[in-house]
């Protein structure tokens, strides 16, 4: 008899009799997820971690991530113990520390700098406006979420979304609403995987024929020593006049500058794969943590996913817009097409304006033009998010 | 709300437009900077073609001064100028080495 009470005990505390129908949801979820990773191929190098962390954070008692460690509304200005947390905490938990701390987005950020060429925004600095005008998208969908009921803190969060930027996003959410963090990235590196869908009609909607068919003059070549003096100038420049854009920035340009100054090529080399690497992996795992059934089903999440898209929608928009204003005023020599690699989500936005030109005109070239307003989306949506937090956190 | 959102963008602007106008200046200076540069050279040239027959300087040394007078030839021709025009180098002066000592032991180390 006692065996079989032993067995019936073990099935009882097993997983199968523990899970809610919430859970099962939020596995069949992350299942999709995994499944639009790997099959579709959507950003896999982060929504596969970041699935899998949905599906671990989601297993009925295996206790590796603890909401209740991380937040709790009953109690106003509440603040993680960091002590509890690395003495009870499931792995999850300790990988979020990470990000809750602010340490992985600006390692992100590093990594990125590292790996971008700033050389077509330095030729022509022009696009740096460009890479402003994407970041309507933000703001515009910082007024709509707060009409649909959000609060300042979490509308600002989830305009973040339309920056098309993962790890931008994902810095401001825990600063600004770290209960919606889930959400957000999901929509967040979604919509970075969708640039090639969401992006085309906008920018053929806008745009005459004529303006798709502009082949612009080819960029100046750029000296080394603009591009060492580029990053340095960017931080002095950004971090006085925002103070709190400087994890992000600072770490964007201090990987850049590795990249350029020649000199410390193992550093920029680590930056640029290993380290990316091992953060990508473990900022994916965190993030999908947060993601437990409690969070991430409900209304809100919806909303969210919605509001990302509009907030998406209309930094493109701005962008092909202002691009047209820059066609007109340069008489012609702009293609508006490149507004759109304005958002941010490097490089794919820049090469959507590449194939968009070439279906246009088979010998137009545009990827390297529209790497500058990408770069700049970059330094945009950073600075953006720099300004939402210290607005409203 | 809608004031954030206008401080907002309009500080992305700012932000940006700063930016864009710092690294404008700082290109221009650059480029034109590296235009003088490259016009240095050609100036040099010049005095030293002309520097050579003014210089007056009591060092005998023929097979040097052949060397010299058919550089300078092979650089005239190469500036366009008719092969047939005829120089003579009457004398030459010798000047400091200018490259540090650090620069010219690696030179050293590297071709030993």
């Amino acid at each position: 008899m006692e065996f079989i009470d032993a067995i019936g005990k073990l099935l009882r505390e097993s997983g199968f009799a523990t899970m809610s129908w919430q859970q099962l949801l939020m596995i069949v979820i992350s299942c999709f997820l995994l499944y639009l990773g790997i099959v579709k191929k959507y950003e896999p190098l982060l929504l596969i971690p970041i699935a899998f962390g949905m599906l671990l954070t989601n297993m009925p008692g295996a206790h590796l991530y603890h909401p209740e460690f991380w937040s709790n509304p009953a109690v106003e200005g509440f603040k993680p113990d960091y002590m509890l947390i690395l003495k009870k905490g499931g792995i999850l938990d300790l990988f979020y520390i990470g990000i809750k701390t602010g340490i992985f987005p600006p390692l992100i950020f590093m990594g990125v700098g590292a790996m971008n060429d700033f050389g077509p925004l330095i030729a022509n600095p022009k696009t740096f406006l460009l890479g402003a005008a994407a970041q309507f998208g933000i703001f515009f969908t910082f007024i709509g979420a707060q009409l649909l009921g959000f609060t300042g803190m979490e509308a600002g969060a989830i305009g973040i979304i339309g920056g098309a930027d993962g790890p931008t996003a994902i810095f401001t959410a825990t600063k600004l609403a770290p209960h919606l963090l889930g959400a957000i990235a999901v929509a967040a590196y979604s919509y970075m995987a969708l640039v090639p869908v969401i992006q085309p009609p906008i920018m053929k909607l806008l745009t005459t024929k004529k303006e798709r068919n502009v082949i612009m003059k080819q960029l100046r070549p750029v000296s080394k020593k603009e591009k060492i003096i580029f990053p340095i100038a960017v931080t002095l420049l950004v971090v006085l006049l925002i103070p709190a854009a400087a994890p992000l920035v600072g770490m964007l340009m201090l990987g850049n500058l590795a990249r350029e100054s020649g000199v410390i090529d193992r550093l920029s080399k680590t930056i640029q794969n290993e380290l990316i690497n091992i953060v990508t992996i473990l900022l994916g795992i965190g993030v999908g943590a947060t993601a437990t059934a409690e969070n991430f089903l409900a209304l809100d999440t919806l909303l969210i996913i919605g509001l990302g898209l509009v907030a998406f929608a209309i930094g493109t928009t701005f962008g092909v817009l202002f691009g047209k204003l820059m066609y007109w005023l340069t008489k012609g020599k702009i293609n508006p097409l490149i507004g759109s690699a304005g958002v941010s989500a490097v490089p794919m936005a820049a090469r959507v304006s590449q194939k968009v030109g070439q279906e246009a005109n088979p010998s137009n070239y545009l990827l390297m033009h529209a790497m500058g307003p990408n770069v700049a989306g970059v330094i945009g949506s950073a600075v953006a998010a720099g300004i939402l937090i210290s607005l409203l956190g | 709300m809608w004031l954030q959102s206008i401080v907002g963008i309009s500080v992305v602007f700012l932000a940006l437009i700063s930016l864009s106008f710092a690294i404008y200046v700082f290109g221009k200076v650059m480029v034109t900077g590296t235009k003088r540069e490259k016009e240095k050279p050609v100036k040099e040239k010049l005095e030293n073609v002309g520097s050579i027959e003014v210089n007056t300087d009591i060092n005998d040394d023929d097979e040097l001064i052949a060397v010299i007078t058919a550089a300078v030839q092979a650089s005239l021709v190469k500036a366009g100028i008719s092969p047939e025009c005829k120089i003579i180098v009457k004398s030459f002066k010798r000047i400091s080495d200018g490259t540090p000592v650090w620069n010219s032991t690696g030179r050293k180390e590297l071709l030993s």
